[in-house]
């Protein structure tokens, strides 16, 4: 009995020194949480965009038109003067893939294939580039549709594309020929934000 | 009669011996609270006037067209802040606050912090600390998913801060870009540690 505890009682020192020593080398530690709630609206608008390079919005003249051309630009326009004749800002954070359509209304005796509107690949205002959508077709002038038809088709970065969302610029052209001198035509475009294909 | 006399007299005696030992042990007891460990994290009580949340911190109806979005009822420079975390410790070892995302559904990197310069009552005033902020200077800073990450390691001046502990004050900001339309929940964990 006597030579067992003389052999345990160093194995219990022991035992005792390393429950010790983990114990103050442990790291001490308390902790706290916070839920953050959030409720986040649904956004799904379009608007025009203003801005000194884009020159109109809800109106485009075309004033004393050169009936010798093939094609005539808006009112002050050039091309390649760097601006566009309107802009639209598209947003959403549905989460889903939204198209913008166009179309034409010409009042009689205007046809639609009298108009052209010419799109380029639009902007992500988040990021500054280029939006990852895609155009129905390449950036080109094109007749305008009598019916909403989509020109373009959001990408995965502007499904949902908040706070800024997708500019999309347009600029516009008349082709004279055919259209009787001293006489005034107009036509209404409208531009439609949907998530219906 | 007589001796029941006695017999009180004595018991009186006794009775009062005992009492003057007890008194003794509590002495001794609370010496040994006073040197006791302190290490704990716990939330300043929310006041509106400086501190407007603890536990939970609302984000209502947040219209996300907006690029800089702050909590129900706060605005910039409005001399408050969202939470409040009193970290203290008496272990005179340097102690660092951690902050991560520890759950939720929130995307991830939408939710940032702000973190100013914690003070910590000197036993007259209330004086800025002389530990480490991540990032110095303070700058809107995403909180990190399913980690943490130190947002502030103690100095010289409060690395023993008992009773009244460091006060850490944080302000929260939600960026709104890519996230769809809808409910959504973080939970934010504040850990103090010995541990780096």
């Amino acid at each position: 009995m006597k030579g067992l505890k003389q052999y345990l009682t160093p194995l219990l020192i022991c035992a005792a020194a390393l429950v010790l020593l983990s114990g103050s080398s442990r790291a001490a530690e308390s902790t706290k949480a916070t839920t953050v709630a959030i409720s986040l609206q649904n956004i799904f608008s379009m608007e025009f965009y203003t801005d000194p390079n884009i020159v109109y919005s809800t109106v485009v003249p075309f004033t004393n038109i050169d009936p010798e051309k093939s094609m005539v630009l808006a009112d002050g326009r050039k091309d390649n003067d760097g601006k566009s004749d309107t802009a639209v800002v598209c947003r959403s954070n549905a989460g889903i893939v939204w198209y913008l359509k166009l179309h034409l209304t010409p009042a009689a005796p205007l046809t639609s294939d009298k108009v052209k509107y010419y799109i380029d690949q639009p902007y992500n205002r988040n990021t500054g580039g280029r939006a990852d959508g895609s155009l129905t077709q390449t950036a080109n002038w094109y007749s305008f549709s009598i019916a909403p038809t989509t020109i373009y088709t959001s990408g995965t970065q502007d499904i949902s594309n908040l706070p800024f969302g997708t500019l999309i610029t347009f600029n516009f052209a008349i082709a004279p020929s055919g259209l009787e001198a001293g006489k005034s035509y107009s036509a209404a475009i409208t531009y439609t934000l949907t998530t219906t294909a | 009669m007589k001796a029941l006399v006695v017999v009180f007299n004595i018991a009186m005696s006794l009775a009062f011996m005992p009492l003057q030992a007890y008194a003794a042990v509590t002495a001794s007891q609370q010496a040994r609270a006073t040197a006791s460990s302190n290490f704990m994290a716990e939330f300043y009580q929310p006041d509106g006037a400086h501190i407007v949340y603890s536990t939970n911190v609302p984000f209502t109806n947040v219209d996300p067209t907006q690029s800089f979005i702050l909590p129900d009822g706060r605005a910039v420079n409005d001399g408050k802040s969202d939470v409040g975390i009193y970290c203290k410790s008496n272990l005179n070892l340097t102690w660092y606050l951690k902050i991560g995302v520890t759950g939720g559904n929130l995307p991830d990197n939408k939710l940032k912090y702000y973190l100013s310069q914690p003070t910590v009552w000197d036993g007259s005033a209330s004086i800025t600390t002389n530990g480490a902020i991540t990032p110095d200077p303070p700058d809107w800073t995403v909180i990190p998913k399913g980690m943490s990450t130190t947002i502030y390691q103690s100095g010289s001046n409060d690395t023993v801060n008992t009773p009244f502990g460091t006060l850490a004050t944080i302000n929260f900001q939600l960026d709104p870009e890519g996230i769809p339309g809808g409910t959504y929940m973080a939970i934010v964990t504040y850990t103090v540690t010995t541990s780096p």
